[in-house]
């Protein structure tokens, strides 16, 4: 006789606490729903943050070579990096807050960070 | 006949313990959308070992199985090997849990589940730990995500394979099971 995969009532609990889990986390990590403001790029030994409404392009070292980030029109994206699989570029542009791709070789990590602008510094001198 | 039935259990856990090794290899055939995407297929026969041997029998063949995959995937001389381990270890330690305490409560579907949250929990909090920070947290949905969904299909695999394969009978009735 065929029976259903999920026949015992555990394996239920067990679905629902594996779904719970990740609806929780999912909460936790993109819980942050601040406007889109700046763009955090985090290398192995340090952090840069860019405001996201100056369009630049970033270039960012790393343990295999250059990574190039461009910054353009409130988005943000990958356009140059030395791995192999190029699956920070294939993720294409970024723009809402949470929203992240990395570069998994070159230890480089690229975040949409919101509410950042304005909060995070005090004064500016030109 | 004692000496005889123990030999048997080590051959089988050695049997089983190439069959991670197997399955590891197997898993390149599967393309990897993101970096950390793994299917597990290498638990299958974790799995079935609880339905076979007593609990140091299976934590034996974890640790074949942890050592195999860290050969094959090139990673045993990396603190990526020391992720694998913990998740493992943790894995079978939460699924001979729940293995024993619920036999007529859970199926090999739910054990795989809780084993596989059981092994991303603490790779994720590892890596939050020690080696990414917090920014571990945004990669820790999609990993947890695709940890159910492979538990998922692992576990019905196992399931599937426990109750119809004549192999499988045969080896639990010549070895007395768990």
């Amino acid at each position: 006789m065929r029976r259903l995969p999920l026949s015992k009532p555990l394996d239920i609990v067990a679905l629902i606490v594996s779904i719970l889990t990740v609806v929780a986390v999912s909460a936790f990590a993109f819980g942050d729903r601040a406007e889109p403001d700046a763009v955090s790029i985090e290398t192995d030994d340090a952090r840069f943050l860019y405001p996201l409404d100056q369009d630049r392009v970033v270039t960012v070292g790393g343990p295999i070579g250059d990574t190039l980030v461009e910054i353009r029109g409130g988005r943000a994206r990958v356009i140059e990096s030395p791995c192999r699989d190029k699956i920070c570029i294939l993720t294409g542009h970024l723009d809402a807050t949470g929203a992240w791709t990395a570069c998994l070789p070159n230890r480089i990590f690229v975040r949409i960070e919101g509410g950042v602008v304005g909060d995070g510094v005090d004064a500016q001198t030109f | 006949m004692r000496t005889d039935t123990r030999e048997r259990r080590l051959d089988l856990v050695a049997f089983m313990g190439a069959l991670c090794l197997f399955f590891s290899t197997l898993e390149y055939l599967f393309p990897k959308p993101v970096p950390f995407f793994r299917l597990g297929l290498a638990n299958i026969p974790v799995l079935l070992a609880l339905e076979l041997f007593s609990p140091g029998y299976v934590l034996l063949l974890v640790a074949l199985k942890v050592v195999g995959q860290g050969l094959v995937n090139g990673t045993l001389a990396s603190y990526v090997f020391l992720f694998s381990a913990a998740g493992s270890i943790a894995s079978a330690l939460v699924m001979l849990a729940v293995h024993r305490a619920g036999r007529r409560w859970i199926s090999l579907v739910g054990v795989s589940l809780f084993g596989s949250l059981a092994s991303n929990v603490v790779q994720i909090s590892l890596s939050v730990t020690f080696i990414f920070g917090s920014t571990a947290w945004v990669i820790a949905p999609a990993f947890l995500g695709i940890g159910v969904a492979s538990g998922l299909v692992v576990g019905v695999f196992a399931k599937r394979f426990a109750e119809r394969s004549r192999w499988f009978a045969r080896m639990k009735e010549a070895i007395g099971g768990a």
